[in-house]
């Protein structure tokens, strides 16, 4: 009887939160978009670039010194790592970064590894890049 | 008068059924744990470099490590644990002997489990599901799995927390206040602080929980506030030669640092901007975010991209979908070895990880919030059910802190793991709302369990290393 009386009066508190819970997650999902319309995600190109500098503590430029670079809807960040220069070239898609990959390879002279493709992005080395430099470039891909 | 002990006998073989039930879940907790303390690499994760090395440092030089050299801010209690657990397993002869320090991490989810069906048994006497209900939740909630196949020093700090709320709630509910208990509590809240930082949260919601029950029951106010005095004591006593070292060597009691400083910045490379330079750059917290970055649910990336990379770090997707999944690509894939590149499957994984999370999540949510309304609003009553209450709460408002404080641009410091101390708790919510549910509604209970045992299944299989 005791544990009955007891979830009786639990069950109002139950019903207020589970209002509560779900008006939360519609508010969640009005905000949202809403939110999306007014303030469109940032791109690719500024989130590595601030994260290149911010978190890795980079000198980054951006923009395409480079006719093959200049062909990327989504930008272009250059950095230098331990000593090694990577050009990040952003395309909007994977069909248009595996484009640009294929042009890069066509005209580099450098490592085999120099060029690599990540999904959207594509990665060009001046020399064959360490794990360490790999990563930090990942730690800022978006 | 016939029908006594019909209900009788039918109560006693629903309960031999619970029963049944939470020993495999037990078991099931015990085998994936030690399975994952084996198969997942020591080394693959979360800092695991730093924390390997800490642990070594620590049981074969005695020495804690300095600024520059990874976990410094981080107490040694684990490491002391999992560095004596290493040489064991040198002495066994293992190739990589820090599979012992992860199968420590394994026990301890096995001994949180226990300490949350103490917990539910203190505060809900005879319900026969709802143990069953939160330790099922417990069990399946990949953040725990994962964390406790890895060398972290976070399981234990989710031990920790879970124990001093087990002690909190029996502290209350007896209404005796014995100082013997008081004592074993401070010695718990105490020695979670030598763990992690996250220890110092736990502390404070305990602290409000003995606060909130003092105020909230009258004629047991003098020995409560004897037991409060006792807990705060010996909670603040045990960890002060830590935060005195911390404040005399760094300047700072609790993180070591300041939030000035970024959480695991690289050392300066070649090509890296000079000194001058970088005391020129605005400190970390201009990065500090609108307010739609904190309560945006990414929504629908979360569910359909739950991945770095292409779901972009903010606070509420970071935290979901790494409580669900692997966000940064540290337990299912990676650019580490051996984990898998990300590809189609792999996203179809994780997004399927953000479905069955949802139904889990939303019952979780509901019956904290209910619980917390009803120990504030019943607090004379009902004031044992503050600890659990107010747990989460303070693991919220801590990982808000952090993630506010020491701004990570890829998120970093708002992981799922972070909530880890106050998951068991959370999985009370769930049992909680669940068995409400099912006692209110036993058809629509019956669906939802039905889908829950669906979900839980899922996830289970993917905390499985």
């Amino acid at each position: 009887m005791i544990e009955a009386s007891e979830q009786q009066q639990e069950w109002p508190f139950l019903r207020v939160s589970l209002l509560v819970v779900s008006a939360f997650l519609l508010l969640e999902l009005v905000g949202t978009e809403v939110d999306r319309r007014i303030n469109p995600s940032p791109s690719s190109l500024a989130l590595t670039t601030k994260c290149l500098r911010n978190e890795k503590r980079l000198v980054v430029e951006t923009g395409a010194i480079d006719p093959i670079g200049k062909t990327a809807d989504g930008g272009v960040a250059r950095t230098r790592i331990e000593g090694n220069g990577v050009t990040i070239v952003i395309a909007s898609s994977e069909a248009k970064a595996k484009k640009i990959a294929g042009y890069y390879s066509a005209v580099s002279g450098g490592p085999e590894d120099a060029i690599q493709l990540w999904k959207h992005d594509v990665l060009v080395w001046e020399g064959s890049p360490s794990p360490t430099q790999q990563q930090t470039v990942y730690d800022c891909y978006y | 008068m016939a029908k006594a002990p019909d209900l009788a006998s039918g109560r006693s073989s629903e309960g031999t059924i619970a029963l049944w039930l939470t020993v495999v879940l037990l078991v099931t907790l015990g085998a994936v744990s030690a399975h994952n303390a084996f198969a997942y690499p020591a080394a693959g994760g979360y800092d695991a470099a730093e924390h390997i090395s800490y642990a070594h440092l620590l049981v074969d030089k005695w020495e804690i490590p300095k600024q520059g050299e990874g976990d410094y801010y981080t107490p040694p209690g684990y490491y002391l644990l999992a560095g004596g657990a290493t040489r064991l397993g040198d002495a066994l002869g293992l190739s990589e002997p820090e599979h012992l320090g992860q199968l420590l991490n394994g026990l301890l989810a096995v001994g949180t489990g226990l300490l949350l069906l103490g917990i539910v048994r203190l505060l809900f006497p005879g319900r026969l599901w709802l143990p069953v209900l939160a330790l099922g939740a417990f069990v399946m909630v990949p953040v725990a799995l994962k964390t406790d196949g890895m060398f972290h020093p976070q399981p234990l700090a989710m031990f920790l927390a879970t124990l001093s709320v087990l002690l909190a709630t029996r502290l209350v509910r007896d209404g005796h206040y014995p100082w013997g208990q008081a004592v074993a509590l401070g010695l718990v809240v105490g020695s979670a602080q030598l763990v992690r930082s996250a220890g110092l949260w736990v502390f404070a919601a305990i602290l409000l929980a003995l606060v909130g029950a003092l105020v909230a029951q009258p004629e047991v106010r003098r020995p409560a506030a004897r037991a409060l005095v006792i807990v705060v004591a010996v909670g603040l006593l045990i960890p002060s030669p830590w935060y005195a070292y911390l404040q005399s060597n760094y300047g700072n009691p609790v993180f070591g640092r300041t939030s000035a400083e970024l959480p695991s910045g690289p050392a300066p490379a070649t090509g890296s901007i000079s000194s001058p330079q970088l005391a020129s750059l605005a400190p970390p917290l201009a990065l500090a975010q609108p307010l739609s970055y904190y309560t945006s649910g990414g929504l629908p990336g979360s569910f359909t991209e739950p991945h770095r990379g292409a779901l972009a770090p903010r606070f509420l997707p970071v935290l979901y979908t790494e409580t669900w999944g692997d966000y940064f690509g540290i337990w299912s894939w990676g650019v580490a070895t051996p984990r898998p590149e990300m590809s189609p499957s792999i996203n179809r994984r994780l997004a399927l990880q953000s479905f069955v999370g949802a139904v889990p999540t939303f019952l979780a949510l509901v019956g904290w919030l209910a619980l917390l309304m009803l120990a504030v609003a019943r607090a004379r009553e009902r004031a044992e059910l503050l600890a659990v209450a107010l747990m989460p709460l303070a693991a919220l408002g801590a990982v808000f802190y952090y993630a506010s404080h020491y701004v990570s641009p890829d998120g970093d410091t708002m992981k799922g793991m972070f909530l880890l101390p106050a998951i068991p708790c959370l999985a009370i919510g769930f049992g909680f709302a669940t068995d409400g549910i099912r006692r209110r509604a036993p058809r629509l209970g019956l669906v939802l369990i039905g889908l829950l045992v669906v979900c839980g299944v899922v996830s289970l299989s993917y905390g499985i290393a």
